[in-house]
């Protein structure tokens, strides 16, 4: 069975991926802007002329759309992603640092955004219609509603006016100390033995990660009441405390685990949604990451960089269904993934 | 156990979170600086300065590249001298001596003991390699500026030290040499560290590309993102160390990209950047009221208005004087360029070999309607393209849209992003219906001749001619004027006047302003010495005439 799982995951996962190049490069081919002027950068002289021709033929652009499009994909799925164009650097390379950047976001918004939420949207549930639920219940109505990219402004400006120094991902005194091998300066900072180091990466990841939370966060708490909530007025769980079981311990014994699963699955959903936020975030601190590198490579067709990137995010998607999935199989044994 | 966890991480992130807030280091006001107590011994702390500059670094090949990478090859690389034309001063650097031998051979003497970041001498060998790796590559391909070096037969080592370069047709080689681009000298060795097998091999500019260098600058590279950020450290062998004896020079400088205006003001006043050269202009009085300071650098870089003379109307010489005499030129610098420009003239910028006072069109409404009249257009629809994310061109068009509307033209304003600002000009050859009737490009010269402007509007120039301009007679007068420089140098500015004027008069293309860049920094922390900036070597800060006073 879990061979199976396996095997349809593969698949799906290709043809996920074969769809983001395929689409992606048919919107870069209509679009306006040739790939070769990026390429060629800014030729002069009476050579000038003849080097785009040559950017043209070397990127392929002289052949007829459908083999293009076959030799983008053939190189993408023989690992060889190219160059990017914009920038001349290997297309893995930049969209495996972007991504890398992306994720010390993501991962800390979501390690505040799920227990947290949980917490807050149990108390709502186990005080249904208190003044406590009210006040949460509209509070996360606000945040699901907010502008993050305005909430992030805000917070920039609040933090710099009280001198907490957020921008950008690591202060510039530490930067030249720090050893990089994973390329997250939060890790980085302790392989390299610097506290200080981690403890200022760590100060300028929290604001984003914070703002990047909050939907998630809301979307916990709502989840968790309302399942919660009819959880609480089954059999078994009135029979629990009828036996002096207390309120928390069976929510976390018994109910808790019937929700999780649903929480699972729509998590795996949100952090797709999660990721358009944390690009506008991440702007907004100085900060760098998968947004930041699309927005610099579509206004110049760099289409091997787009399509990596595309294929780094529809990756990650990929990797959270699945642990959606997982997660959901372990806490429900009766599912069939 | 696991609300107990969630608690136990809340209050663990809590208090991680607070600690940091009150160890954060952040700018201290002026009135809290203090002097450190003599008695105390100091440690050397490392000097570190943050310069925001607002486009990616779209290379580092020495030889190949062409643009914004000019900021990094400044400081990794050097070229045999440094020309800056508003002082008309050589200033040698990898070449102590140099000697026009004849009109066709030039002699230069190599400094000494220069060493390579790799270890290796620089020799005379690594200048001819230099050299015909720059002709290659752009003879075979295009790519880069080695169209500098179009004079040179062949370069010449005499001795290790000493270089003789072999012109086919006289050329002034002193300038060629001090050019912004493909004149920084690298080491043979990169050869060797690429696995390549030719001057031309692909490998040679990926390994460039990689984040790799092999220069005689003072700085090394030590991490390279060029859409984000490029660390420098400071070269200890640099042969310069000694002479220019700077002891507050930055151990680290470290580039950073960042696009938004808003944002490198943001990171200017939180002490992330040291140095920005992309700050609203609106905000520059505040900054300076702060304490900020700010050094207004002048590069010879202009902004161009080509009309396109292959379409209707633009086609009609006195329509585009018209449009010349509508353009509120008395406002360009005040308003488009918030005072931080000089009215352009010619098409040459000021303090630029080649540049001419007086020739630019004044603002008379009258004359533009009684130029409209002679050729019986009362109205019309024109298409301005500019480039998004300039400032200066945005409120230019803002200006040039209002003023042409006084004499019944109707402006529809286009920015795009560069890359199809470019496919847009280039259209006139190729695709006239998607070529607009007006286009600003800005420009910066690859080394000190007035050809690298003039050139613009060659017939020949498919890519950069966005005019669509075809007029022998001028190219012949700036073509002359290009193979007489190195004989008759006099002749050959007077030549390029006459080119100007022939453009003026028939309207063609306008120098609407030659900018000045201001670059605000914190004068707490930054003091700029002589030689820090040069006009011709465009955004480069020189750091080794940079002090870190903190």
């Amino acid at each position: 069975m879990l061979l199976a799982y396996v095997l349809k995951r593969v698949v799906l996962s290709i043809l996920i991926i074969f769809g983001v190049i395929a689409l992606s490069y048919v919107l870069i081919y209509i679009m306006p802007g040739n790939p070769a002027y990026t390429w060629v950068g800014k030729p002069k002289g009476p050579k000038a002329a003849e080097a785009i021709q040559i950017a043209v033929r070397e990127l392929g652009l002289d052949k007829p759309f459908y083999i293009q499009l076959y030799e983008v994909t053939t190189r993408f799925f023989s690992f060889n992603w190219g160059v990017s164009l914009r920038f001349k650097q290997p297309v893995a390379t930049i969209a495996i640092r972007s991504l890398v950047a992306t994720l010390e976001v993501l991962i800390i918004a979501y390690v505040i955004a799920i227990p947290l939420g949980i917490l807050i949207g149990s108390i709502a549930a186990l005080y249904r219609s208190s003044l406590g639920d009210k006040a949460i219940y509209t509070l996360t109505s606000i945040l699901i509603a907010s502008p993050r990219f305005w909430l992030a402004a805000l917070t920039l400006i609040i933090l710099q006016a009280l001198n907490v120094n957020v921008f950008g991902r690591i202060g510039v005194e530490y930067q030249p100390t720090i050893t990089i091998v994973t390329g997250s300066y939060i890790i980085d900072s302790l392989i390299s033995g610097r506290i200080d180091a981690f403890l200022d990466a760590l100060t300028r990841t929290l604001p984003p990660a914070l703002l990047v939370s909050l939907y998630p966060f809301a979307l916990v708490v709502r989840i968790v009441r309302i399942s919660l909530s009819e959880k609480l007025h089954e059999e078994y769980f009135r029979q629990a405390l009828s036996y002096g079981i207390s309120g928390w311990y069976a929510v976390k014994r018994y109910a808790l685990r019937s929700v999780i699963p649903v929480l699972a699955q729509i998590m795996g959903i949100t952090i797709a949604y999660s990721l358009v936020d944390v690009a506008t975030i991440e702007s907004v601190f100085g900060r760098e990451g998968v947004g930041i590198a699309l927005a610099k490579a579509i206004p110049y067709n760099d289409y091997p960089l787009i399509i990596g990137l595309l294929t780094v995010v529809s990756i990650a998607f990929i990797i959270s269904f699945t642990v959606a999935d997982i997660v959901h199989k372990l806490v429900d044994p009766r599912v069939r993934i | 156990m696991a609300i107990a966890t969630i608690i136990v991480l809340i209050v663990a992130i809590s208090i991680v979170f607070a600690y940091t807030y009150y160890i954060t280091p952040s700018r201290p006001l002026p009135s809290q600086l203090t002097t450190p107590t003599p008695t105390q011994p100091l440690e050397r702390k490392e000097k570190i300065a943050v310069y925001a500059y607002r486009d990616v670094i779209t290379g580092i090949d020495p030889g190949a590249e062409d643009d914004i990478g000019i900021i990094v090859l400044g400081l990794v690389y050097e070229p045999l001298l440094y020309y800056n034309p508003l002082t008309k001063e050589f200033k040698p650097a990898l070449a102590v001596e140099w000697l026009k031998v004849n009109d066709t051979a030039w002699l230069f003497k190599l400094r000494p003991n220069v060493r390579f970041h790799d270890g290796s001498l620089l020799t005379a060998d690594a200048v001819r390699f230099t050299i015909m790796r720059n002709k290659a590559l752009y003879n075979e391909k295009g790519v880069g500026c080695g169209w500098i070096w179009d004079s040179v037969e062949d370069v010449i080592p005499l001795n290790n030290t000493a270089v003789l370069f072999k012109l086919r047709y006289p050329a002034p080689l002193d300038l060629v040499a001090s050019a912004a681009y493909s004149a920084y000298i690298y080491c043979p060795n990169v050869m060797k560290y690429a696995n390549a097998s030719s001057l031309t091999d692909d490998s040679i500019r990926m390994w460039f590309e990689q984040g790799n260098y092999c220069g005689t600058g003072p700085y090394k590279i030590v991490s390279y993102k060029p859409e984000s950020e490029v660390i420098l450290k400071k070269f200890d062998e640099w042969w310069g160390w000694s002479i220019i004896d700077n002891q507050n020079a930055p151990d680290t400088v470290i580039i950073k990209i960042v696009e938004e205006p808003a944002q490198q003001e943001l990171g200017l006043v939180s002490g992330n950047i040291d140095i920005a050269t992309n700050i609203p202009k609106t905000s520059i009085p505040n900054l300076l009221r702060l304490g900020y300071k700010v050094y207004n650098a002048t590069f010879y870089y202009n902004f161009i208005l080509m009309f396109n003379v292959r379409k209707w109307p633009t086609n009609i010489t006195e329509f585009r004087k018209a449009i010349a005499y509508a353009i509120p030129w008395n406002d360009i610098v005040p308003v488009a360029f918030q005072g931080y420009g000089r009215l352009g003239s010619g098409l040459v910028p000021y303090g630029f070999p080649g540049h001419v006072e007086g020739l630019h069109y004044e603002y008379n409404l009258t004359k533009a309607k009684e130029l409209l009249k002679s050729i019986g257009i009362t109205d019309a629809k024109l298409e301005l393209v500019i480039t998004s994310g300039y400032e200066e061109e945005e409120r230019f068009a803002q200006l040039l849209k209002a003023s042409l509307q006084q004499i019944g033209i109707e402006v529809n304003i286009i920015a795009l992003p560069w890359e199809q600002v470019k496919e847009k000009g280039m259209a006139v050859w190729s695709n006239l219906e998607e070529a607009p009737h007006i286009i600003v490009n800005d420009w910066w010269p690859t080394y000190a001749t007035p050809y690298d402007f003039l050139y613009l509007l060659h017939s020949n120039n498919t890519v950069w001619n966005w005019s669509g301009y075809v007029n022998p007679d001028y190219d012949e007068i700036i073509d002359e004027a290009f193979v007489i420089e190195g004989r008759d140098y006099e002749k050959a500015l007077n030549l390029y006047v006459e080119a100007q004027k022939t453009i003026f008069d028939e309207a063609i293309a306008l120098n609407l302003c030659d900018s000045v860049h201001p670059f605000v920094y914190d004068s707490d922390k930054i003091r700029f010495r002589e030689g820090a900036f040069n006009p011709m070597y465009s955004f480069v800060i020189f750091f080794q005439y940079v002090e870190v006073l903190t």
